[in-house]
C-alpha cells in the first residue's frame, strides 16, 4: 500500500467495510511511515470523540414538552379518536372513563338534590316543588320520607360506583396497588362519614350538623372518586408527573 | 441502538400510529438519546438539537404509517432524524447563502484554536471546530466519519456526486486537524 491509498483504506476502515487483508496492508504502511499514521491516528481519536458528542441525551422536560405538542395536535386527536371507536375494547379507555366520571357526577349530584329535598334544606337553584312530603307530615312520615329518598340517592350511588369497578375490573389497573390501598382505605373511611351521618340523619331529620356531614362526605366521595379516574387516565396516557401530583393529593383524602 | 425484536416494533408502530401517548413515550424512551445525538452533532447546539428531536418524532407520528417493518423501528426513525437534520441545514443554508459556504471549496487554511489537549475544553474546541465547517461539508463528514454512511448513500441523500462526497470528507478532516491544532495547515495531503 502508497499513501495515496490510505485515504481510501482510512474511509473504508472508519465505517466498518475494510476487509481483513486491506487491514493487514494499511497496518504494514503505517508501520512504516509517520506522516500517514498521524494522519490515520487523528481520523479514529476524532472518530471516537465526535461519537461521545451528544450522547447525554436531550433534557427530562424534553419529553413533555413533545408530549403536550403531541396532545395538542388535531392529526394525534383524531388517531387516537378513531382508534377507541374502531375497538371499543381497546386497553386505552379513556374516553369511557371521562364518560363515566361525568355520569357519575350526574348521579351524585341528582343524589345530593334529592337528600336536600328530602332533609328539607334550600334546594340549589332552580327550586323544584318537593311534593314528596306533604305539609301535615308527622315527624314519623318525615323519616320515612328521608329514608326512601336515602335509599333512592343510595342506589344511584351504587350504581354508579358498581359501573365504574365493573369498567376497573376489565382492564389490568394502571394504579400501583400501594396508592389503590390508599384510595380504598379513604373510601371506607368516607363511607363509615356517610353511614355515621345516615344514622344521625335517622335520629333527627332536622339536624343541620347531620345533614351538612352527609354532604361533605359525599362530596368527598366524588371528589376522590374523580381524583381516581383522572388518575387512571393520566397512567394510561403515559403523564407520570401529572399522575403523580394526582396520586399525592389522593393522600390528602 | 436499543435492541428490539420485529413483532414488538411493528407493534409499537401500531400503536404510536392509533395515537397512544404512552406508546409513543416508549417509542420516544427508546430512541431519544441517539437521535438527540445525531442532531446534536449535525446541527451543533443543545438547543437546536433539542428542537430538531422535537420535529423528527412528530414527523415519525405523520409518517409511522409507511413504516412496514422491512428496517427496524430505530433504524427507519434514524433515518428519518437524518433527513430531516439535513433538511434543517439545507434551509439554514439557503437562508444565509450569501453569507456562508455550503461546501468546502478550497477556503483559506483554518488557524488553530486549541493545543489539541483532552477534557472539557477539549470538547468545546471539538464543538467549535466542527460547528465551524461549511454545513455540507460537516453533513458529508458526520455522515461518514461519525454515522458510518457510504459515500455513495452520502451522495444521495447531499445531491452531490460520490466523489463530492469522498473531497468534502477528506478536507473536513484536515481542516478539523487544523483548528484543533493537530496539524500545522488545514491543506489537502493525498
Amino acid at each position: 500500500m502508497k499513501c495515496q491509498d490510505v485515504q481510501q483504506a482510512l474511509d473504508a476502515q472508519l465505517i466498518g467495510t475494510l476487509g481483513r487483508e486491506e487491514a493487514e496492508a494499511l497496518d504494514a504502511h503505517l508501520a512504516g511511515c509517520a506522516e500517514c499514521q498521524a494522519l490515520v491516528a487523528d481520523a479514529r481519536r476524532l472518530q471516537a470523540e465526535l461519537r461521545l458528542l451528544g450522547v447525554e441525551g436531550p433534557s427530562p422536560r424534553a419529553w413533555e414538552r413533545l408530549s403536550a405538542r403531541l396532545e395538542a395536535d388535531p392529526e394525534f386527536q383524531r388517531a387516537a379518536a378513531e382508534a377507541v371507536e374502531a375497538d371499543p375494547g381497546t386497553r386505552r379507555l379513556d374516553w369511557r372513563w371521562v364518560a363515566l366520571a361525568a355520569a357519575l357526577v350526574i348521579v351524585i349530584a341528582g343524589s345530593l338534590m334529592a337528600l336536600r329535598r328530602g332533609l328539607g334544606t334550600a334546594p340549589v337553584a332552580p327550586a323544584p316543588v318537593v311534593a314528596d312530603v306533604p305539609a301535615d307530615a308527622t315527624p314519623g312520615d318525615l323519616v320515612t320520607s328521608i329514608e326512601s329518598e336515602l335509599d333512592l340517592a343510595a342506589k344511584h350511588y351504587e350504581n354508579a360506583i358498581a359501573g365504574l369497578e365493573r369498567v376497573a375490573s376489565e382492564t389490568d389497573s394502571p394504579i400501583d396497588p400501594a396508592v389503590m390501598a390508599t384510595v380504598k382505605e379513604n373510601l371506607e373511611i368516607i363511607d363509615q362519614a356517610i353511614d355515621d351521618s345516615r344514622q344521625a340523619l335517622r335520629t333527627d331529620p332536622q339536624s343541620q350538623l347531620a345533614q351538612e356531614s352527609l354532604f361533605d362526605a359525599f362530596r368527598r366521595k366524588v371528589a376522590l372518586l374523580q381524583d381516581t379516574i383522572a388518575l387512571m387516565n393520566e397512567m394510561r396516557k403515559g403523564n407520570p408527573s401529572r399522575a403523580t401530583a394526582i396520586a399525592s393529593g389522593l393522600n390528602k383524602g | 441502538m436499543p435492541v428490539t425484536s420485529h413483532a414488538a416494533d411493528v407493534r409499537l408502530a401500531a400503536r404510536c400510529r392509533a395515537g397512544d401517548l404512552a406508546a409513543f413515550e416508549e417509542m420516544y424512551r427508546l430512541h431519544s438519546t441517539r437521535l438527540y445525538a445525531v442532531a446534536y452533532r449535525m446541527l451543533g447546539r443543545a438547543e437546536d438539537a433539542e428542537d430538531m428531536l422535537q420535529e423528527i418524532f412528530l414527523l415519525a407520528f405523520r409518517k409511522i404509517a409507511s413504516f412496514k417493518g422491512d428496517s427496524s423501528l430505530g433504524t427507519w426513525l434514524y433515518r428519518l432524524g437524518v433527513n430531516a437534520c439535513l433538511d434543517r441545514l439545507r434551509s439554514k443554508a439557503r437562508r444565509n447563502d450569501q453569507q456562508t459556504e455550503w461546501l468546502d471549496d478550497d477556503l483559506p487554511p483554518p488557524q488553530a484554536t486549541t493545543d489539541g489537549g483532552g477534557g472539557v475544553l477539549h470538547r468545546i474546541d471539538l464543538e467549535r471546530a466542527v460547528r465551524a465547517l461549511p454545513s455540507g461539508c460537516r453533513a458529508a463528514f458526520l455522515l461518514h466519519d461519525v454515522e458510518g454512511f457510504e459515500h455513495r448513500e452520502i451522495a444521495s441523500l447531499l445531491g452531490i456526486a460520490e466523489g463530492t462526497s469522498k473531497s468534502q470528507v477528506h478536507k473536513a478532516r484536515m481542516r478539523l486537524r487544523g483548528l484543533l491544532g493537530r496539524e500545522p495547515t488545514g491543506g489537502t495531503r493525498a
